[in-house]
């Protein structure tokens, strides 16, 4: 307990003992974040008419929002929440056995079984991180580079269940963006409750830019450097993404999981809107 | 009784100049500023673009000159309204008496500078040099100058200058087929035929006034010699001596530098014509005619007489500004023989002297003195015993002038603070043991030497030693020793110890050598105790700023300047964003717990003339105090910065710039290997292409009481210069200034 109080009077020494000019006296903000990763799969949903629609999503998005404090003159920490509405995205895939009852009721062999309505995550997570202001940039103005170490444990969103079924093959609509055919048979599946946890180091670079005396636009870009995924007994380190074509009830639906929260914690693009106090 | 009242004011007057030349402090400019400083460079840019019907003349001229002259005039530099040159514009006033439509066109202004000089612009400012006013020996000599220069902006020599510079620099026309080193020749001969061409025009204006035609011949000489002092008069080797000060005049040389300008020196790759040349050229232009005048003097001889006397004096601030020590004890010199008991002439000879024995104790000496191989004329004699000085002589002549002057003007605090830190000086760094300080004056330890030496025989002393026990060597050194006592001139040498004697009537009086040992003491153990501090000092990486401290602070002048990709500036740019820097200097930051007030060149009003002279004030103490560096010493201008302090209620002074440039990334091997990678070679032509904008922010504080800088910061940041970016880097170094942030008290 000791230990952990004189840790806590360090860091509190550390935010209030060496503050620093900030941005106009301003060492304290808020910081709203958009991060936009790049994507290239198909989204499988069922329209209101019952129809399978295949979207292409050419973006991930998660978001966060930090307290930031200028801790030196080129230094700054942050301290966030982050969350991301997570669409189960990982390639088109099939079932070549029949559901486990470990997961649910069987449904027999649909070995051409594909799914058409994927389920969504809810991933809710913290990231401690901090930028060095360079090249002669004061914190928290100019371009820095950084680190975060984020973790967060990512569940399927209860409401929603998987739907299986074979696609008409003849298209009703076929386009790049989007392709729709009817279903000629399905059957849902209630998911099970699992979850993953995860940690991810990431570095990161960007540039902010003062808007007016109390707002900075930030513009940046973040990519892993090690992450872990993990659930139960299986973990999974790195970030590639593993293509997974044939998923069993008997042990991937954990990295089916694993493999669309990684989506989000790529290479993004980062927007963020900074209120300083 | 008209008699009775013209005497009268003349008397006036005449007290009223001495009364002027005795409160000397510094020439000022007065009344309202003309419109020729309160006018933003961008404006005249336009304007006179907008309206230029001159083919051949294209908006570089206009940008270049408009924003050159207005440097120069905004540097607080330029004087108007000021004696000497209310003056000039009498001079100019009534040469151009039958021309009112010129004379409406022409505006002339006194430069502080010590370097005799006259120029015009195409704008019809004519600027004369502090330095030339100092040279001149009558107002008819002076009225010519102003009617060479009028004749320059008649004839638009600036214009044609330009446009044949422009010419011989792309080689077009005439100078198509010369190679470079012959157009740059070019370049020097078009400047002489342009000057040639300014005499001759000059001389018809001048043939219209009462002046005397020989005058404009020996304006030539004046000109001719205007690198000599204003005055060549020997040296009184007795100059610096006073009632217990006595140097021996044999530390100053008997001979002098011969004075070697020629009439007709060698002008290649000079602008003017050689003054054989220029006179030979007046002479056939002048021919046969009869010039009506025959005066020196038209305006007032008086007159001219006081505006000399003050140009001088301020040639003798500006040589303790610009650390010409030497030069400014010529000077003085030479005035105190008009005013022996000027206040402002006894201030600058204890500056000068302090000035000098800084730089001694320092062991950068050379840095303030001149290479007297290079001295000509009868100045050679100082410069010569300057350069010989020994640091302990030049700490005891320096504190006791320093020392008379302080009980001479009991009052006068700017003397006490001299003599108090030259006796800081003479304690701590001039090698001379306090206790080698006689209670006995130089003439009297003289004779009793030579008393002693009278009376001391050598003869016997040797047959002393050699009846003595002494051993062999003994004997032989002591007997070599008295036989050189009984040669050598015992008086020459210990001529050199003078100094030792020169404190006698102080040490006789006062506990001034227990004073001394007690300075050096206190300074031992200050040093101690920064010594135990210093490795006391806890480091952290955590980095943090130091406030200074400071309640308010003076930001003087900010500077803006923009540089283009090719490293030419953009002049209207800098304008521009200089004129927003100075708010965002001036903003209120309600976190910050520092007050600014601001004194900038921009935004003048015709009423803020005293602004105006305390920019210029504030410039140039600037420029002494970098000069000065590292050595703790105090400003020439102390007692006007004093003032100047009290006026703004704060003694901190800040001088900064932003200087925003732009760069592309130079090829490094990195390159090389990208382009042989191939697949990366896009990357690589980007990187090379893309322009990176950099500014550096240089800001710089410095304490008026102390004349120490307190605050340096240079930092380049990679970043464009907008407005949101400069804000949070001035915040930056005002909040370091500051004492504290709001928040946290």
């Amino acid at each position: 307990m000791k230990r952990f109080i004189s840790i806590v009077a360090a860091f509190f020494y550390l935010l209030v003992g060496f503050s620093q000019s900030g941005y106009l006296g301003k060492n304290n903000g808020l910081d709203l974040r958009i991060s936009v990763g790049p994507s290239y799969r198909m989204v499988n949903e069922i329209d209101n008419l019952d129809r399978s629609v295949q979207r292409i999503k050419l973006a991930t998005t998660s978001y966060s929002l930090s307290y930031t404090r200028v801790l030196t003159r080129n230094f700054e920490l942050s301290l966030g929440y982050q969350f991301a509405n997570v669409q189960c995205t990982v390639e088109d895939r099939f079932f070549k056995e029949s559901v486990s009852v470990d997961y649910g009721p069987s449904y027999g062999s649909w070995y051409n079984s594909r799914l058409i309505d994927e389920p969504r995550i809810k991933y809710h997570g913290g990231v401690i991180g901090f930028n060095f202001y360079r090249l002669g940039s004061i914190a928290p103005i100019g371009k820095y580079v950084g680190f975060s170490f984020s973790f967060g444990r990512s569940v399927f969103d209860s409401t929603n269940t998987i739907v299986v079924g074979e696609r008409d093959n003849n298209y009703i609509k076929n386009s790049f963006f989007k392709t729709v055919s009817n279903i000629n048979s399905s059957d849902s599946i209630s998911l099970a409750t699992t979850a993953v946890n995860n940690w991810n180091l990431k570095a990161r670079f960007g540039r902010n830019y003062p808007l007016t005396d109390f707002l900075i636009l930030s513009v940046g870009m973040s990519f892993p450097i090690i992450s872990s995924y993990r659930s139960g007994f299986n973990t999974q380190l790195g970030f590639q993404l593993n293509n997974i074509y044939k998923i069993d009830h008997n042990g991937n639906w954990i990295s089916y999981l694993m493999n669309s929260v990684k989506a989000y914690h790529l290479v993004t693009i980062d927007i963020g809107l900074k209120f300083l106090f | 009784m008209r008699i009775l009242i013209s005497i009268g004011f003349f008397t006036l007057s005449l007290c009223g100049f001495a009364q002027q030349a005795n409160n000397f402090i510094s020439l000022r400019s007065k009344g309202d500023i003309p419109t020729d400083f309160t006018t933003l460079s961008t404006d005249k840019y336009k304007t006179d673009a907008a309206e230029n019907k001159d083919g051949d003349l294209d908006n570089d001229f206009f940008l270049s000159t408009r924003f050159f002259m207005d440097e120069l005039l905004l540097s607080g530099t330029v004087l108007f309204n000021d004696p000497v040159t209310n003056y000039l514009n009498k001079v100019a006033q009534y040469v151009l008496r039958n021309e009112p439509g010129l004379l409406k066109e022409l505006r002339f202004y006194v430069l502080k500078s010590n370097t005799p000089n006259a120029f015009s612009t195409d704008q019809g400012i004519i600027l004369f040099t502090t330095g030339l006013m100092a040279q001149l020996e009558n107002e008819a000599q002076l009225a010519y100058i102003i009617c060479h220069e009028i004749s320059h902006y008649t004839e638009k020599h600036v214009r044609n200058e330009y446009v044949e510079n422009q010419n011989i620099k792309k080689g077009r026309g005439e100078y198509r087929q010369l190679s470079y080193n012959e157009r740059i020749s070019k370049m020097s001969v078009y400047s002489k035929e342009k000057e040639l061409d300014a005499d001759q025009k000059g001389i018809d204006i001048y043939l219209k006034s009462e002046y005397s035609v020989e005058e404009i011949f020996s304006g030539f000489e004046v000109l001719l010699y205007s690198y000599l002092p204003f005055e060549d008069i020997k040296f009184d080797s007795t100059f610096f001596n006073t009632e217990h000060l006595i140097i021996p005049g044999a530390l100053f040389p008997d001979t002098v530098n011969e004075i070697t300008q020629e009439i007709d020196y060698d002008d290649v790759g000079h602008t003017h014509p050689n003054i054989e040349k220029r006179i030979d050229a007046a002479f056939d232009y002048l021919g046969d005619d009869k010039a009506i005048g025959d005066k020196k003097f038209v305006i007032s001889e008086e007159e001219f007489l006081l505006m000399r006397d003050l140009a001088r004096f301020e040639n003798i601030n500006i040589y303790l500004a610009q650390r010409e020590y030497g030069h400014a004890l010529y000077s003085i010199y030479l005035l105190k023989r008009k005013f022996p008991n000027n206040r402002f002439l006894d201030l600058a000879m204890v500056k000068a002297f302090y000035g000098l024995t800084k730089y001694k104790n320092n062991s950068r000496y050379n840095e303030v003195t001149e290479k007297v191989a290079k001295v000509e004329g009868e100045s050679y004699v100082l410069h010569c015993f300057l350069k010989n000085v020994s640091r302990e002589q030049l700490n005891v002549i320096s504190f006791r002038h320093a020392y008379d002057m302080m009980n001479k003007y009991p009052g006068d605090k700017i003397f006490k603070d001299y003599s108090d830190d030259l006796k800081r000086e003479l304690a701590l760094k001039s090698n001379i043991d306090p206790d080698d300080f006689k209670a006995m004056s130089f003439d009297s330890h003289k004779e009793t030497t030579t008393e002693t030496i009278k009376t001391f025989d050598i003869e016997d002393s040797i047959r002393k030693v050699e009846a003595s026990d002494l051993s062999k060597y003994e004997k032989i050194r002591l007997k070599k020793e008295l036989k050189a006592l009984g040669e050598v001139n015992v008086i020459s040498t210990t001529d050199k110890e003078f100094y030792l004697y020169s404190l006698h009537d102080i040490v006789k009086n006062g506990d001034f050598i227990k004073e001394l040992k007690e300075i050096k003491k206190e300074q031992e153990a200050i040093e101690e105790a920064e010594a135990l501090e210093r490795e006391n000092v806890k480091y952290s990486i955590f980095k943090t700023s130091e406030h200074l401290g400071i309640d308010k602070v003076v930001v003087v002048d900010p500077l803006y300047e923009n540089y283009k990709l090719n490293e030419n500036r953009n002049h209207l740019k800098s304008e521009d964003k200089k004129l927003g820097l100075t708010d965002i200097y001036t903003q209120d930051y309600k976190k910050l717990d520092l007050e600014t007030d601001l004194v900038d060149s921009k935004n003048l009003l015709k009423s803020d003339v005293d602004e105006y002279n305390d920019l210029g004030l504030l410039m140039q103490w600037l420029s002494e105090i970098v000069a000065h560096d590292e050595i703790d010493m105090i400003a020439s201008n102390r007692d006007q910065m004093n003032d100047l302090s009290n006026k703004y209620g704060t003694s901190h002074f800040l001088f900064s710039g932003i200087f925003a440039y732009k760069e592309r990334t130079q090829m490094k091997n990195a390159h090389w290997y990208g382009i042989m990678l191939v697949y990366t070679i896009p990357l690589v032509v980007i990187d090379l292409l893309i322009v990176h904008n950099y500014f550096e922010i240089v800001a710089l504080s410095v304490d008026a009481s102390t004349d120490k800088i307190e605050f340096v910061q240079s930092t380049e940041v990679n970043l464009k210069s907008i407005d949101g970016i400069m804000k949070a880097y001035v915040y930056d170094v005002l909040y370091q200034l500051s004492s504290e942030p709001k928040s946290k008290k």
